[in-house]
């Protein structure tokens, strides 16, 4: 998808007014982060796994390159093809033709992070291929238009009346009564989706993990749908990134256990699955032809620099979950496929600094991120490194510049610090109204929302040396 | 751009990233003995009761359904009085030769073939079912491939209790040890569900709507 990252601070600004947004959003919190918590506090290995989990990762990233080839070399003997695409028009060149080369018509989608981030529908449909997305989430917001805004939960900016407004628009040809409750919907999609997964030509699924010892994908879904993708047509596609690959079936098991209690709660998902190769005919009904496409797109080189740690992503969404920016402006105002604080950290490295150097920005640096990833990514550290590259390579905007260029001669000259400080006390108290400021200079995006509250005489430093110690 | 120099170009940036060139042999035989190690990173803590009991408790936490039966020959009767209860046709088809021994009874219409779209129960045998997760272990094959498992409305699998383990790992080995392999290993904990509207919960998203397993003593 096209990025809109670079006007983050407009799509953030519109997404705090949406009311609708606003209220999807509040369930994010009492949804995702009280079950994960829930999840965690009944696995006293939880400490354990992750250090692993975070080993595990670590080690196969020290040997992508042998772990790859390993991997590939059991694709080809299950009788599968390997494709490598350095680039997105690589990956949406080599799906195209496959789909070309085998005649289909229809095409039927599991979720893919890594097909959004190469914009694939957007080609296939160019392409002239019927694309229907089958994971609920993701078939909405395809219907909508819209990109994904939330990493395993696409749609959750969505309400219901919005989804229900949708099925009528786009299922007409379905008559009689209809049923606007959740169950309703949900039932309303699987009779429609049941039909396209009928008559589809391609499947098309992402992959939650390679496994070099087996040549497998693993494939993780609590719906069914990417089974049916993955079981019903005569070609199956999975598009991965380099990163996937894990040695065998051990560490696969110490990664599942966290992958699904950190997104939802789950012990495991619904379905977990391990694909090999194309269906022999020994193996039953199947797909005749399995292509797994590896995407690059800046990752191997990523692995070479201060970032790499990202690398280490299972894509559970918890960083989501638990960052106070993201659940008050939700995903679409990160402007590209992944938001929140990893979206923060990938954004800026896949699309550059200059597209995305707003984004490192929109963070607390809290610290919750960090200590709910799964994988132990130092969030927080990423994206201060991020802002460091933001001003060294200068696409900040001049105002933030000039901003932290001043604040950089005050903190280095602490009496001056001080006595600003104090003045600027003494000047607000001045100007307040009963102890709280309207309007304030330079402090517009504070005061348009909300008041100021006027600081209690002087700063903290100066009435420590006068003794006021209580 | 071919796929052989894309290939060669990956693996290049990759290793310029990691300051090396192609691994050396040695290093190459240590990754290799990784790789064959076969012994789980981790023991999972058991809690209080029996190997049944533990998966019966995990396995409702998920959302199937779980019930005993005395034998091989009481599971007919057990699935009969299943569908009874829930006033659905007293018929299923069951799909897989693991499960050849399973007959027709005066109240179970049986019919042993491959389950697909339109079909009311299906009923499956597994390879194997983990009490540590509540999961149920079924391979696709021949006579039970993977559609079977996901078009049907709904799910009865029978699980035999020495197929019963505790973690994950301990199935590997009966992965390893198939003669020609799989093409898909299911691995299913619980019927099929999605919460994508407004985070509710709902069962029977694409897959089956339930999910009740027979546990056969």
């Amino acid at each position: 998808m096209k990025s809109s990252a670079r006007d983050f601070s407009d799509n953030a600004e519109k997404a705090l007014l949406n009311p609708d947004l606003r209220r999807a959003l509040a369930q994010v919190r009492e949804g995702f982060v009280v079950k994960r918590a829930k999840a965690f506090a009944e696995l006293p290995e939880f400490a354990a796994l992750r250090r692993l989990g975070h080993e595990i990762k670590q080690h196969s990233l020290e040997h992508l390159d042998y772990y790859l080839e390993r991997y590939e070399r059991q694709v080809i003997a299950a009788g599968g093809q390997v494709h490598w695409a350095q680039t997105p028009q690589q990956a949406r060149d080599i799906v195209v033709k496959i789909c070309r080369d085998s005649a289909a018509q229809r095409v039927i989608k599991g979720k893919s992070m890594v097909s959004e981030e190469v914009a694939l529908n957007e080609a296939l449909e160019a392409a002239d291929f019927e694309v229907t997305e089958t994971d609920l989430g993701e078939y909405i917001i395809q219907l909508a238009k819209e990109p994904p805004s939330h990493i395993i939960a696409p749609a959750v900016h969505k309400t219901r009346e919005q989804v229900n407004a949708l099925f009528r628009d786009h299922h007409k040809n379905l008559g009689g009564k209809r049923d606007a409750s959740v169950a309703g919907l949900v039932n309303e999609a699987r009779q429609v989706l049941r039909q396209a997964f009928l008559k589809a030509d391609v499947g098309i699924t992402g992959a939650n993990f390679l496994i070099a010892e087996t040549g497998a994908h693993v494939l993780v879904t609590n719906e069914g749908n990417g089974d049916l993708c993955s079981s019903l047509p005569r070609v199956h596609i999975v598009t991965a990134s380099i990163e996937k690959v894990i040695p065998n079936l051990e560490d696969l098991s110490v990664l599942l256990r966290l992958l699904a209690r950190s997104a939802t709660g789950q012990p495991l998902s619904v379905y977990t699955t391990l694909y090999n190769g194309p269906a022999k005919a020994e193996q039953g009904a199947g797909p005749k032809e399995y292509h797994v496409v590896l995407v690059d797109h800046g990752r191997s080189t990523l692995l070479g620099t201060e970032f790499r740690e990202a690398l280490r992503c299972i894509r559970c969404g918890a960083c989501l979950n638990h960052c106070p920016v993201y659940t008050a402006i939700g995903g679409h105002a990160y402007g590209w496929v992944y938001p929140g604080p990893i979206g923060a950290v990938l954004s800026p490295l896949m699309l550059g600094m200059q597209e995305a150097h707003d984004l490192p920005h929109a963070c607390t640096l809290n610290g919750h991120c960090q200590q709910v990833c799964p994988m132990e990514i130092p969030l927080p550290s990423l994206l201060r490194r991020l802002r460091q590259r933001g001003f060294s390579d200068r696409v900040d905007g001049r105002r933030s510049r000039w901003a932290l260029q001043v604040w950089v001669i005050l903190a280095r000259h602490p009496a001056l610090y001080r006595f600003i400080n104090d003045v600027g006390a003494w000047m607000m108290g001045k100007v307040a109204r009963g102890g709280v400021l309207h309007r304030w200079p330079m402090a517009g995006a504070w005061t348009r929302y909300r008041d100021l509250p006027t600081p209690e005489g002087s700063g903290f430093i100066s009435a420590w040396k006068r003794g006021d110690r209580s | 751009m071919n796929n052989a120099s894309s290939r060669q170009a990956i693996l290049n940036q990759i290793r310029r990233s990691l300051c090396r060139g192609p691994l050396p042999s040695a290093m190459v035989a240590g990754l290799e003995s990784r790789l064959h190690q076969y012994r789980p990173h981790l023991q999972m803590q058991r809690g209080q009761g029996t190997l049944a009991e533990l998966f019966v408790r995990n396995a409702t936490v998920v959302g199937a359904s779980v019930e005993m039966a005395a034998s091989t020959a009481s599971v007919s009767t057990v699935i009969s009085a299943y569908l009874l209860a829930r006033q659905w046709p007293a018929k299923v088809i069951v799909s897989g030769a693991d499960l050849d021994w399973i007959t027709g009874c005066t109240t179970l219409e049986v019919e042993k073939r491959i389950a697909g779209h339109g079909d009311h129960v299906v009923v499956t045998g597994v390879l194997a079912a983990i009490a540590e997760t509540g999961t149920l272990v079924i391979p696709g094959s021949r006579e039970r491939p993977s559609a079977a498992l996901f078009l049907p409305e709904h799910h009865i699998a029978v699980v035999r209790s020495e197929q019963l383990f505790y973690q994950q790992e301990e199935v590997w080995p009966l992965l390893r040890a198939a003669d020609d392999g799989f093409r898909a290993v299911h691995l299913i904990t619980g019927p099929s569900k999605t919460a994508d509207i407004e985070q509710t919960l709902q069962q029977g998203a694409h897959g089956p709507r339930s999910l009740h397993i027979i546990l056969v003593a």
